[in-house]
């Protein structure tokens, strides 16, 4: 045993950042063991799925690609979502924002009496709309908890399904295609799809849009007064209050932001990757946002890391699924679940950080 | 239009309010214990898709119902010992477990179908058993009572009788008095000897066998097969209605049946040419407006005290 390098690696890693970053890498693997340990339960070549499951979207171009795609409307729910959990709010509304947004993006892009025809300013005008809406929507929540500190958490799981009653009501009765009476849409119109950006892929302008948002979020939670107070007001209640800004327009605000995070996401995913409105129930993306954002430790570049192996993971799923018999989309949720179960565990691998700081405590001395 | 309204008030709607409203009262009694003793449960949605998966799986391993049946107590215990652990012992995030349980279940079911059956749908090939119906004797015979409350399922039995067990446990015995100390303020509980950990431990299992029974009503009587989406935000619905009794069991259940009048309308509304996407929202837009007039007076009675 050569005891003087490994000492020298425990020391770092029970710092706070190595400790965490230890925690996650952990937290990866073991996820990854468990999901191999399924694989051979029920598959008859498990060695080959899991390499599959691991390797696949970097064998094309396009699987990486569709990995990217995927990645889109993961990272808008997170930064939607992370917004309500730095300020202390439960809110799980995106879930029905994205539903509603939808609806409304649609509503724009199968009519081409209001389009342009112009492909730069349809797609933003749909974009806009469906971000309007989105924000119109999460103030509903956020009014009744910043007026009357209604339960955010009850009140916008039942809004979900409402949005999505009246959603799924509009699209049929509206917006189908003339004479079908189907679950989807008309489809939309070419001048509001966003463009394709790499050849041979799906990636749409949509991934740079996301990326900006990324930015904009990290600079609004970091470098302003509002993101300040957000941060504060999620670490003490009462802070909002001393910060000059009152509790009420704070809430107000940052459902306003998250909403309009939301719809935006929704609008960028619809036009970028559908033809037409198909969501015959609710996506999923909402609680999924929530997830990433813990996951991302409620950081704008957390979420944006998580997004990625989540659908790094989902897509080769995707993929994978007409070829193997036991590999689906569905499968992964299993690595969702150990990963947010560990992650969120503060005394995950904490004995062990004590041991080694016990440890060099009395080398020290 | 006259024959709907006339049909609100007939025995058979009662009987239906009984049969959509015993999932609900399953899953709003796993919302309350585990509440009541400070616990957040809100994997109740998930514990009811692995109950009514699980049920239908073991009994159709079995041949027997009664097996499913045990089989649907042991997942719950299972669930909700996973969800102990991980918020109790680990000091995990409970909301987020909860949630991540929930989207777990709801994938994994489906991914566990296709494995079993080849279909994402539903569980239509696995020859499952359904618990009996059962007709009380001598009740079934008394005109209009009998039509209501003999003829249900099984489980409809075993939910009215828990939710007695529930009442008298939660005020009627020290126990109860633990729970409430427990989700009233744990630092003073422990400080008179509560033993905390035990009492939560215990309450969040019998949340879980709660859920899982109401998962196995939807599965093995309700409907005879396992299908995908098939809780439907009941288990939601529960945890509104537990948030709108603000912990006392009574008004929980009250709200449980207020929300399953209106879903029985929305039944019955259903066969009128009338936009069935819309109309499924009244009950959960009962809820919602329930919730707000709860926090507006909580509101209005904080600033009269101030």
């Amino acid at each position: 045993m050569t005891a003087k390098p490994v000492k020298k690696k425990q020391f770092l890693l029970t710092k706070e950042k190595p400790f965490t970053a230890l925690q996650i890498i952990t937290s990866i693997f073991t996820a990854l063991a468990i999901t191999f340990v399924v694989l051979a339960l029920v598959s008859k070549t498990p060695v080959k799925d899991f390499v599959d499951l691991l390797t696949y979207p970097l064998k094309s171009r396009f699987n990486f690609g569709y990995v990217l795609v995927k990645m889109v409307p993961l990272t808008f729910a997170g930064l939607a979502t992370l917004l309500y959990f730095r300020t202390g709010l439960f809110n799980l509304s995106t879930e029905g924002v994205f539903y509603i947004s939808g609806v409304a993006a649609t509503a724009i892009a199968v009519n081409p009496s209001i389009l342009t025809g112009n492909g730069v300013i349809d797609p933003v005008l749909c974009i806009l709309t469906a971000a309007i809406v989105g924000s119109i929507i999460a103030l509903i929540p956020g009014f009744l908890k910043a007026k009357y500190g209604a339960n955010e958490m009850v009140i916008s799981l039942m809004l979900n399904s409402i949005l999505f009653g009246i959603g799924f009501w509009i699209i049929k009765n509206f917006l189908a295609k003339q004479g079908v009476t189907g679950q989807s849409s008309a489809p939309f119109e070419a001048s509001a799809k966003l463009p394709v950006i790499i050849p041979k892929t799906q990636v749409h302008v949509g991934i740079v849009i996301m990326a900006v948002m990324v930015v904009l979020v990290y600079i609004l939670l970091f470098h302003t007064k509002l993101g300040y107070t957000i941060r504060m007001t999620g670490l003490n209640s009462r802070f909002a209050k001393y910060s000059g800004m009152s509790a009420f327009s704070l809430f107000m605000v940052v459902h306003l932001i998250a909403g309009f995070l939301g719809g935006m996401g929704s609008a960028v995913e619809l036009l970028g990757v559908y033809n037409s409105f198909t969501w015959a129930t609710l996506p999923g993306l909402g609680f999924t946002g929530a997830l990433m954002a813990m996951l991302g430790k409620n950081h704008p570049l957390g979420v944006l890391g998580a997004a990625f192996g989540i659908s790094y993971l989902r897509a080769s799923a995707q993929l994978l699924a007409n070829m193997s018999p036991v590999i689906d989309i569905k499968l992964i949720s299993i690595v969702e679940v150990i990963l947010t179960l560990m992650i969120s565990s503060q005394y995950f691998l904490r004995k062990w950080r004590e041991k080694q700081l016990l440890k060099e405590e009395q080398e020290h001395e | 239009m006259n024959n709907i309204i006339a049909s609100f008030f007939s025995a058979s709607f009662l009987f239906i309010v009984i049969r959509v409203g015993i999932p609900l009262l399953f899953a709003s009694m796993s919302a309350y214990v585990a509440s009541l003793s400070g616990i957040l449960n809100i994997a109740v949605e998930g514990i009811m898709i692995f109950g009514a998966l699980f049920g239908v799986y073991f009994s159709a391993l079995s041949h027997s119902a009664w097996i499913g049946l045990l089989g649907v107590i042991v997942i719950g215990t299972v669930c909700s010992l996973i969800l102990a652990f991980f918020t109790m012992k680990m000091k995990a995030d409970a909301a987020m477990s909860g949630i991540a349980l929930n989207l777990f279940a709801s994938d994994i079911s489906i991914w566990l179908l296709l494995i079993w059956t080849g279909s994402k749908g539903t569980s239509a090939s696995l020859p499952s058993k359904v618990l009996p119906t059962i007709n009380i004797p001598i009740i079934k015979d008394i005109p209009i009572l009998g039509q209501i409350i003999s003829g249900h399922y099984f489980l409809t039995y075993v939910c009215i009788a828990l939710a007695i067990f529930v009442y008298i446990l939660v005020y009627k015995t020290p126990f109860g008095m633990h729970m409430k100390a427990c989700g009233l303020d744990a630092d003073a509980a422990l400080s008179v000897g509560i033993k905390v950990n035990k009492v939560r431990l215990i309450s969040i299992i019998l949340s879980g066998i709660l859920a899982a029974l109401g998962g196995a009503y939807l599965s093995m009587g309700y409907m005879p097969i396992f299908s995908n989406n098939m809780t439907a935000s009941r288990g939601w619905i529960g945890i509104a209605a537990n948030a709108v009794g603000q912990g006392n069991f009574l008004i929980v259940i009250l709200a449980t049946f207020v929300f399953a009048i209106a879903q029985g309308i929305v039944n019955n509304l259903a066969l009128m040419q009338l936009p069935s996407e819309l109309i499924n929202t009244i009950p959960y837009l009962c809820v919602m407006i329930g919730l707000i007039i709860l926090s507006v007076r909580n509101y209005q009675k904080a600033r009269k005290n101030k």
